[in-house]
């Protein structure tokens, strides 16, 4: 066990930057999560911490060492590849005790070794594949086999990447439960990379947004979700996207939807009049089936048409067109309307995220504590 | 009714037809050289100029070839020509496998300044007509002795074989997943176990591959062991034109049996290791 | 000959698949029946999905419909006209494949006119221009594809199988290739396309969100047969068999095993040691063995003291934000059921917890052929 720290990391690679200007801070025992879409530069990062990719710039230190110049043998740090990286001529046992026949990760007798893996497989559930080769596995039992090499021996910090990326939809959520268990139960430092928004939300203690090669918020899951520093941070998270509506501000009102639908301009907010805004709303915080009629205290009202609806198992996710601007919702199927539909959506101010005007694709960050803001107001 | 059949159904039309026959007799051009071979192998002294296919078989050819009679014709003793060209050849490959496979992963895992123009400087070897550098070899390697010895052969060779080696074995390497050995640095070894112990088992069938590759390029190699050696490290490339005779009677029957005799080595160990050639081929299907 | 009436698209035809088989030969293997008797009422312009596990025949449905595969036995009709033994060219069917497979030397509006100059259409280019207009890319036609995004390919492969405005558009996985948020916008899309050009539509898929979200109605297939054909309502909400309801829906459907127990005009299911849950199921008898089925998106956590329910400890608990996702160990039940909880309550490992679902969403399956018990 022990801390990590990064700081400046920073890694070209020719002309392009992966790494721009990284630092982390890891605690003792903490499950540390960074999230980003594909080409972020999660997996550099990862590969500069365990040493096997030069870096141009920055400092490392592990467990209060700095790493500068040592061999990725020397480091004490263990890591699961998102490739799984097992050693194909090797059977599942052999795998498993390469990490502990090296000699650089302790000394083990014979009978030391066997105990040890018989743990870490019983824990897996793999037990029964001592004997099976990389090839004969299937997917999620070479994910465990890979997961197991990292655990079974000690290490400062593991470092899984992506470990999960590969498995289908269903295996995915029922192998992430197990690694929470596993992050609950052993009381481990880890650096876990993901493109997954509910990977990240459910097992990091924290959350690191990455977007090209910079940090953008590090967080509680639940600071992530509910302040999102900017669009990118809000779009990151949720599936579907968080609907961004521009609005402007008018007369102590932010009005969007072709100024159809207002909302009180929060005090603290710090907007002035005219000024351009982006009013974000989760599908999943908009609720259907509101009686028409007066617009309660702390809440917003909008009507619209049902354009689309798509079942998405359990839920349906509606396309409502308000005013000409579509928005996305997503309710039980219970509670769905057919296309062509009137529907009257209801959301609580305090599930309203504000964040600055800006060009269509360029993100904006987010105006004051807006979310909060707005729900004490009312 | 349409000329484009459903799939799965044969189609027997005039293009086919046409195709077929061609690679037929493209076939029958490639391979007559070696069907003539061996027909004339087979044939007497006084047969072997007729061009009938019909004629009555002998073996003697291969007995004279490899007896006291043949020493007598050509100089030279046929066994130990064959006995030094395996030799060589197995030296040559050793020698290029040995120093080739490191240079190989080197080339294939890492990217340093100038490494493209190293890897062509070892294929530039296979460029230089070998008539152009035999010349100032012969003239060193008379002053040095090792004109005349197999170890002089294996020397040379080896120009012949570790391109070969290296640029094979090198995609290899590349195809490996780079993941399998940064993996078992984080286990805890070091880079020259990694490599002992992860990538070069992996590469066994590409090194199947590139020997008999090299050993058959050795083997046919001819004008190296032609003028670099004399009476005593000929081999059997050499020894085979002898039977043509420098001075009296060209025994074209005699010279047909030695190459069919020549021929088979590089064809057992092709056949021996066929399994790993195939198992080279498929290579990706192993991966993790 | 204006652009109208070349574009428009020709009537939908209804697609009908007669009791189709395919069964693969193999000189020195056993033969392969991969299609095993499928019959398909398609209605003009409607979008079904072919769903199912790999290898299960949708594939090889969907070639021989294209013509790229011949019928063993069977019949395929588009309209009133029997197409299965007529070559794929001949058949007029418009196929999306799971590559985008355009050509990569040429530009994307020589991609469109490559299989129309092929036929030796007249006005190519108008054709082409108007296809690109109302597909929204009229600014991509000069690219390579090279240069275009995974989710401008995947439109563009699809115009070129518009473009001959085939009475029957096949599309393979369409997208498969595409990264979570571009697949969601790429759906809508393909959905709203489909509407407004009103094609009779065969989307291939093995992803049963993609199924649901996307088709009209959806044929879940498995080893050759289908195993439920209906709208994605019918599928999700009333499952035929196991295999079904396990297929389709994630996180995945809990299948524990229970006893039947009558009481009055209510039908009950003992799961586990003490649990009990009310279920809509009639043609069950008292006692009798099952396999119960409840969605985790199914289970209430609200459940008033008396009212029957499942009781079990918190293995994992999984705060997702939007909702909880709890592993709860069930004393009796060997595999750990997963629960959905709402959003704002939060669990601790080993937290009691108590949950039930309404009847009609506990199924009951036959514990040997997996049939629903209704």
């Amino acid at each position: 066990m022990g801390t990590l720290k990064v700081q400046g990391l920073r890694k070209k690679y020719g002309k392009t930057t992966a790494v721009d200007g990284v630092d982390l801070a890891v605690e003792n025992g903490e499950f540390f999560v960074v999230l980003g879409p594909s080409g972020a530069g999660k997996t550099t990062t990862l590969k500069c911490i365990a040493g096997l990719l030069e870096f141009d710039d920055g400092w490392i230190e592990i467990a209060g060492r700095n790493m500068s110049g040592v061999e990725p043998y020397h480091r004490n740090v263990a890591m699961a590849f998102e490739s799984y990286a097992l050693y194909p001529q090797k059977t599942v046992f052999e795998n498993l005790a390469s990490p502990l026949r090296s000699g650089r990760t302790g000394r083990y007798g014979a009978e030391e070794r066997r105990r040890r893996i018989q743990t870490v497989t019983d824990t897996l559930g793999i037990s029964h594949l001592w004997e099976r080769f990389p090839r004969e596995l299937s997917n999620g039992q070479r994910q465990r086999v890979a997961l197991g090499r990292v655990l079974v021996r000690p290490a400062d910090v593991y470092l899984l990447d992506e470990p999960l990326s590969h498995l289908d939809a269903k295996l995915r959520a029922a192998m992430r439960a197990e690694l929470k268990q596993l992050g609950e139960l052993a009381d481990i430092t880890t650096l876990y990379v993901t493109h997954d928004y509910q990977e990240a939300l459910a097992l990091g203690d924290r959350v690191a947004v990455l977007r090209d090669g910079r940090i953008v918020q590090v967080d509680t899951p639940e600071q992530v979700w509910h302040q999102p520093v900017d669009t990118f941070v809000a779009r990151a998270l949720g599936q579907p996207e968080m609907n961004l509506l521009d609005g402007r501000v008018d007369g102590g009102r932010i009005r969007v939807a072709g100024g159809t639908v207002s909302i009180p301009v929060p005090p603290a907010l710090g907007v002035q009049q005219r000024q351009a805004v982006r009013v974000g709303l989760r599908p999943r915080d908009i609720s259907t089936g509101a009686d028409p009629g007066a617009e309660p205290p702390g809440r917003l009202r909008m009507r619209g048409t049902v354009r689309l609806a798509e079942r998405l198992g359990r839920s349906v996710e509606m396309s409502v067109d308000v005013a000409g601007t579509p928005v996305i919702v997503v309710v039980s199927s219970d509670n769905a309307r057919p296309e062509g539909d009137e529907v009257d959506l209801d959301i609580a101010l305090e599930h309203v995220h504000v964040f600055a005007g800006g060009e269509p694709d360029v993100d904006t960050p987010r105006l004051g504590a807006a979310g909060i803001e707005l729900g004490k107001q009312a | 009714m349409s000329t484009e059949l459903l799939p799965g159904r044969r189609r027997f039309t005039l293009t086919s037809v046409l195709a077929d026959l061609a690679l037929l007799a493209w076939f029958t051009f490639a391979l007559f050289p070696i069907l003539w071979m061996v027909l004339l192998a087979l044939k007497t002294s006084a047969e072997q100029t007729s061009t009938y296919f019909a004629f009555s078989p002998t073996l003697e050819n291969f007995g004279t070839v490899l007896s006291a009679r043949g020493t007598e014709l050509t100089s030279v003793d046929f066994t130990s020509t064959l006995i030094t060209s395996v030799v060589s050849c197995v030296g040559a490959v050793l020698v290029s496998l040995i120093i080739g496979v490191p240079a190989a992963y080197a080339a294939g895992r890492w990217k340093y300044r100038g490494s493209n123009d190293v890897m062509f400087t070892i294929l530039s070897f296979r460029f230089a007509p070998e008539l152009m550098v035999v010349v100032p070899l012969f003239v060193i390697y008379h002053q040095i002795g090792l004109f005349d010895t197999r170890v002089g052969l294996i020397w040379v060779l080896q120009l012949v074989t570790m391109p070969l080696v290296v640029w094979i074995l090198r995609s290899y390497f590349q195809d490996l997943p780079e993941d399998l050995e940064q993996a078992a640095l984080l286990d805890g070894y070091t880079r020259r176990r990694t490599f002992l112990t992860v990538a070069l088992p992996l590469v066994r069938p590409g090194i199947a591959a590139a020997a008999l590759l090299a050993f058959i390029f050795a083997w046919n190699n001819y004008v190296f062991a032609l003028i670099l050696t004399g009476n005593e490290a000929n081999t059997v490339t050499v020894a085979i034109t002898k039977f043509l005779g420098g001075g009296g009677q060209a025994y074209y029957n005699l010279t047909a049996a030695a190459a069919v005799i020549a021929a088979l080595p590089p064809l057992i160990l092709a056949l021996t290791i066929q399994r790993y050639l195939v198992r080279g081929l498929s290579f990706g299907a192993v991966k993790a | 000959m204006t652009t109208t009436t070349d574009t428009a698209v020709s009537t939908a035809q209804r697609l009908v698949l007669d009791r189709l088989y395919k069964t693969f030969e193999s000189r020195n293997r056993e033969s392969f029946a991969a299609v095993r008797g499928i019959d398909l009422d398609i209605e003009p312009g409607e979008m079904v999905a072919l769903l199912g596990p790999s290898g299960c025949g949708k594939t090889t449905t969907l070639r021989m419909i294209a013509g790229l595969e011949a019928v063993t036995s069977g019949d395929i009709r588009i309209g009133e006209t029997s197409v299965a033994s007529l070559p794929a060219k001949r058949r007029n069917v418009g196929v999306g494949f799971e590559s985008y497979a355009l050509y990569p030397p040429l530009s994307v509006r020589e991609n469109l006119a490559y299989g129309l100059k092929a036929r030796r259409a007249k006005n190519v280019d108008q054709r082409v221009d108007s296809m690109a207009q109302r597909l929204g890319m009229t600014d991509l036609l000069d690219l390579r594809p090279a240069a275009l995004s995974s989710g401008q390919k995947q439109r563009i492969a699809l115009a070129r199988a518009l473009i001959r405005n085939p009475p029957v558009l096949l599309l393979d996985e369409p997208l498969s290739h595409l990264d979570a948020s571009q697949r969601q916008h790429v759906r809508r899309e393909l959905k709203v396309l489909q509407r407004e050009f009103g094609y009779t539509t065969i989307v291939v898929t093995h992803d049963q969100l993609e199924a649901l979200s996307l088709a009209d109605r959806m044929a879940v297939m498995d080893a050759g047969v289908i195993r439920q054909f209906g709208s994605p309502d019918e599928i999700f909400d009333d499952p035929d068999n196991q295999f079904v309801a396990d297929f389709v829906g994630e996180p995945k459907i809990n299948l524990v095993g229970g006893t039947v127990r009558i009481d009055g005009d209510r039908t009950m299911v003992h799961i586990g040691r003490a649990g009990e849950l009310v279920t809509a199921s009639r043609i069950v008898q008292h006692d009798q063995q099952v396999t119960v089925g409840l969605r985790p998106q199914d289970c209430r956590t609200d459940v008033s003291p008396a009212a029957p329910c499942l009781e079990g400890e918190i293995k994992v608990y999984e705060n997702l934000l939007e909702f909880g996702q709890a592993t709860v160990n069930v004393p009796g039940v060997d595999d750990a059921m997963v629960v959905q909880t709402p959003a704002g309550h939060r669990w601790t490992r080993a937290d009691p917890i108590r949950f039930t679902a309404a009847p009609e969403r506990v199924y009951l399956f036959d514990t040997e052929t997996g049939e629903r018990l209704r």
